[in-house]
């Protein structure tokens, strides 16, 4: 294998780590409250504004600009906008779950896709249509692998992804309030009676959701730039990232990111690169004809 | 002593499915709620445990005050129900499901490894099955599988809503077997059965619902001896 | 809390919101009423919208502040086209049937203008197109279509003629998914065989709404090893082309020098917000250049920009000025509101425009109605931060100011 395909590949999977980070939190959120939440990559596009508006030096507190370093400014913006997602759940999706209707999910969709508009016009009316770069975690491009450099941004995108992916794993998998979320997807009522808040596990998973997509944002604003709509794609993505990992699945989702990643990065280059945004779907729909669950679904057992 | 008092609720303001109901629940008894579809015996339990809230009456536990707690409160004090649908994590083992039996009291590692060797003592089944996925488990299965993780907080009382509904005769027997078990190792219990005849016979105390009322109660004994007149109204026996 | 700078973004946008919703304060009734079409919301082009209208409003202001028209105000009516063809097609429809307008100028995706001339077409209404650059908007050859603004075939042959003139032998691009991006590549590869030079020229083309870019670029480093990357791929699409570019270390290089066809440094604030240092030694080809005078008119255009926003305009007020004040200037000339004699006196129009004398080409084909002389430019940045206006221009020959410089 020559180094231009080894390339390719690299580049493919560190995209792939970068997809993962972002289909967790809506994989997270789903499986836990059953909401597919649409503003998702608003919650993106929000991590990147934070990161913006804490590192540029345009927004002044008590007259001084803020500028703090990068490094210090990912963790606040993912933090900013975990404390946004707690209140989404506080003040928007929790009122519609205990005010006993039919099919709270239904308008729970709903409402997430108005506040995904809602946030959308929110930042073209208060800052404004055009594209923004907050100051570099590692500057300039650095060597990779035979004839590839990246960007040390989005090599050190792809790095704090995998640490808060395995973060996240190990939260999921080895803590009592990551197990006590997995119980809470998969039977509320049994996690009820053994005494677990199920409300509680609705806002961390609000939580977590606002951590890993603010911190997706704020990693990529450097490299992808940030503006009013550049969640929109990502969250398509995630979207086909959840189903084809199956949906709740957690290491499905993991899995399915990289797969995607280095489909889009292969196929670009052996098929078309026209058609890059549509290898998603292809590999979508063959996956689902052979596994109709995604490749880690289960089948829902209910009583 | 769990009592539940004059208790009015229902799900729409217009509907009332309980319109006053008291039932009582001696220690270290069954006390068997019965009676026809839509008398109120499921809703009744959810009052007590917490899922919903009535509009008037009161639940009291020993001299707590049940009523209007939040469910998730109820494992704490060392009430175990056990609803009628399905509760298991389906996609975690039998070990994991028991295991979450106790959140309560998560950080005590020892007494976590206690309780799993002597629910295991318990209900040798689930040791043998225990790293089987719990939805692969038989129905009978999984609510011994329920009780097991109940037992996890070593529970003071067990609210059963219909254990053997949708259960083969041979493997309902295996459930109340259980149920007279946990009794016979002090335990008190509360259950509601569609099955009266089991109700009866393992129940200390029966009380009969109709239409979200009480209809009667009594001892078991007085139930043996007086079946046919005193439920002859719903049952066609 | 938000700086200066940033004020003045969010006035801007103010403005065009202020643009799109806002009806006349003139009575109706007395006044003549204009259609004026441009994105103004996603997905549009909501930041090249706005900045177009403004053209087109300052165009009205002007005349309407001389006495109007006819002895009349002119009434403009903005509708937001979302750069959506059916929404385009639509607006259009209600312009003309519904607030009776007498003819329109603006927009700026070519799909939707496409939608829009059948439109205006079917209605017998003049139309003069502020900014759509597609070659077959003019070619369709209706009466009632004009075009003040650049085309894409000139820019096409422009680019041609800069790579011939430097003695470039391969060329590759990246277009865009739009009757735009792919009419560049092809208008380049019929410039070449016009022009009769020898320039290997391959493109691909990608959605513009792709974040990486990498795989496709690292072909182009790797396997096609291309002297100049032409790229005709609108922001922010085409800012992340030019960011990873620059990131795999394959353009601009000494190697490899990168051609922008879409004008991305349009506002020279926000390209270089967005690209940093990676926007060092790239060609834009653009249809303004802030550092070639323009017209007496134009210049005055170009104060009232400044005075305005803080900076310096970008081309795309003046192409929505141009387009108004020809369609404007014409009404007053056919003496009348009546279609066929408005297109006759576009037809005969000959006026000085912000950017040049502005008259009809009567030919067939793209030149159909085109303003055939409509000035283009290609420039160079040389320092990062650089001013549009600071850039060394390179072409047309009678500008240039230096030749092609290389890292």
């Amino acid at each position: 294998m020559d180094y231009y395909v080894l390339s390719q590949i690299v580049n493919g999977l560190i995209f792939g780590f970068i997809y993962a980070l972002i289909a967790l939190g809506l994989t997270v959120v789903f499986s836990i409250m059953r909401v597919v939440n649409f503003s998702h990559g608003e919650f993106y596009m929000l991590g990147g504004y934070a990161l913006y508006a804490l590192t540029a030096g345009v927004v002044t507190v008590f007259g001084i600009p803020l500028s703090i370093p990068t490094i210090l400014g990912l963790p606040l913006a993912m933090v900013g906008v975990a404390v946004f997602g707690m209140l989404v759940e506080r003040g928007l999706l929790r009122p519609v779950y205990t005010a006993r209707m039919d099919r709270p999910e239904e308008y729970a969709i709903i409402l997430t896709f108005g506040l995904s508009l809602f946030l959308q016009y929110g930042a073209l009316t208060a800052v404004g249509p055009y594209e923004m770069t907050p100051g570099a975690f590692w500057e300039g491009s650095k060597h990779v692998i035979g004839d590839l450099y990246l960007a040390g941004d989005r090599l050190f995108a792809a790095g704090i992804s995998a640490v808060l992916i395995g973060a996240t794993l190990y939260f999921i998998y080895g803590t009592w309030t990551g197990r006590a979320l997995m119980a809470t997807a998969q039977n509320r009522v049994g996690s009820t009676i053994v005494g677990i808040n199920t409300v509680r596990m609705n806002i961390t998973a609000m939580v977590l959701a606002g951590l890993l997509a603010g911190g997706a944002g704020a990693l990529l604003a450097p490299v992808f730039l940030v503006y009013p709509d550049v969640g929109q794609i990502p969250v398509i993505k995630a979207f086909v990232i959840i189903v084809l990992g199956g949906m709740g699945s957690i290491p499905g989702a993991v899995v399915a990111a990289l797969i995607l990643g280095l489909v889009e990065s292969l196929g670009s280059v052996y098929v078309s690169v026209a058609y890059r945004d549509v290898f998603a779907f292809l590999v979508l729909i063959g996956v689902l004809l052979f596994r109709p669950h995604g490749l880690f679904g289960q089948q829902e057992r209910r009583a | 002593m769990l009592s539940a008092q004059n208790i009015v609720a229902g799900y729409v303001d217009e509907i009332n499915i309980l319109q006053n109901v008291s039932v009582d629940v001696h220690k270290q008894q069954i006390t068997s709620v019965i009676g026809p579809n839509g008398s109120g015996k499921s809703t009744l339990m959810r009052v007590i445990c917490g899922f919903l809230k009535p509009k008037s009456g009161q639940v009291m536990w020993d001299d707590k005050d049940l009523t209007g707690r939040p469910s998730h409160t109820m494992a704490g004090l060392g009430i175990c129900y056990l609803p009628q649908e399905r509760t298991v994590y389906p996609h975690l083992t039998v070990e994991q499901n028991i295991h979450l039996g106790s959140w309560t009291f998560r950080r005590d590692k020892a007494r976590i490894r206690d309780e799993l060797a002597r629910v295991y003592d318990l209900f040798p089944l689930m040791r043998e099955r225990r790293k089987s996925k719990a939805g692969d488990l038989s129905g009978g299965m999984q609510k011994i599988l329920e009780v097991a993780r109940g037992m996890m907080i070593r529970p003071e009382i067990l609210i059963c809503d219909e254990p053997t509904v949708g259960l083969a005769p041979i493997i309902a027997k295996e459930v109340y077997d259980t149920i007279e078990r946990l009794k016979a190792d002090g335990l008190t219990i509360l259950l509601v059965d569609q099955n009266v005849r089991e109700a009866i016979r393992i129940g200390d105390y029966v009380y009969v619902l109709e239409v979200g009322q009480n209809k009667v109660n009594g001892t078991r004994s007085e139930f043996e001896t007086n079946l046919h007149d005193m439920i002859k109204d719903w049952l066609q026996i | 809390m938000v700086n200066r700078r940033h004020k003045k973004l969010l006035s801007q946008f103010a403005l065009a919101a202020a643009v799109s919703f806002s009806v006349s304060a003139i009575e109706a009734g007395d006044t003549i009423k204009i259609g004026g079409m441009a994105p103004l919301s996603s997905p549009g082009s909501y930041q090249q919208g706005p900045e177009l209208v403004l053209g087109l409003e300052w165009a009205v202001a002007d005349i309407n502040a001389t006495g109007g028209v006819l002895g009349k105000q002119v009434e403009l009516i903005v509708e937001d086209t979302q750069g959506r063809p059916p929404t385009g097609a639509t607006v259009v429809e209600k312009l003309i049937t519904k607030d009776k307008v007498v003819a329109a100028a603006g927009e700026y995706h070519s799909s939707v203008c496409k939608a829009e001339i059948e439109v205006f077409h079917q209605h017998g209404i003049p139309f003069v197109i502020g900014s759509c650059w597609s070659d077959s908007l003019t070619a369709a050859g209706y009466d009632e279509i004009f075009r003040t603004s650049v085309y894409s075939s000139k820019l096409a042959e422009n680019m041609v003629a800069v790579m011939a003139a430097n003695g470039i032998k391969k060329a590759a691009s990246l277009v865009e998914d739009t009757d735009y991006g792919i009419g560049i590549a092809k208008n380049i590869e019929n410039a070449i065989k016009k022009l009769n030079v020898d320039i290997d020229f391959q493109y691909e083309v990608v959605e513009k709404t792709s974040k990486d870019f990498v795989p496709i670029l690292l072909k182009y480093k790797t396997q096609v090893k291309p002297e100049v990357l032409i790229v005709a791929v609108t922001q922010p699409g085409g800012f992340l082309i030019l960011k990873q570019a620059h990131e795999i270390r394959f353009a601009p290089s000494k190697e490899t020098l990168y051609l922008d066809g879409t004008c991305t440094a349009q506002n020279d604030k926000v390209f270089w917000e967005a690209v940093k240092d990676a926007g060092n030694y790239v060609l834009m080809s653009c249809p303004y250049s802030p550092s070639v005078k323009l017209t007496e008119l134009g210049e005055k255009i170009k104060q009232r920009y400044i005075d305005k926003f803080d900076r310096q305009p970008n081309y795309l007020p003046l192409q929505g000025y141009d387009a108004m004040i020809s369609l404007l200037t014409a009404i007053k000339n056919a003496g009348s509101t009546d279609s066929k004699a408005i297109i006759k006196a576009l037809q005969a129009l000959k006026i000085p425009g912000s950017r040049g004398d502005i008259e009809f080409s009567q030919e067939d084909g793209v030149w159909h109605h085109q303003w055939k002389a409509v000035p283009t430019f290609i420039f160079q940045y040389t320092e990062v931060g650089q001013s549009a206006g600071d850039a060394a221009v390179l072409f047309p020959k009678q500008f240039a100011t230096a030749g092609i410089a290389r890292p």
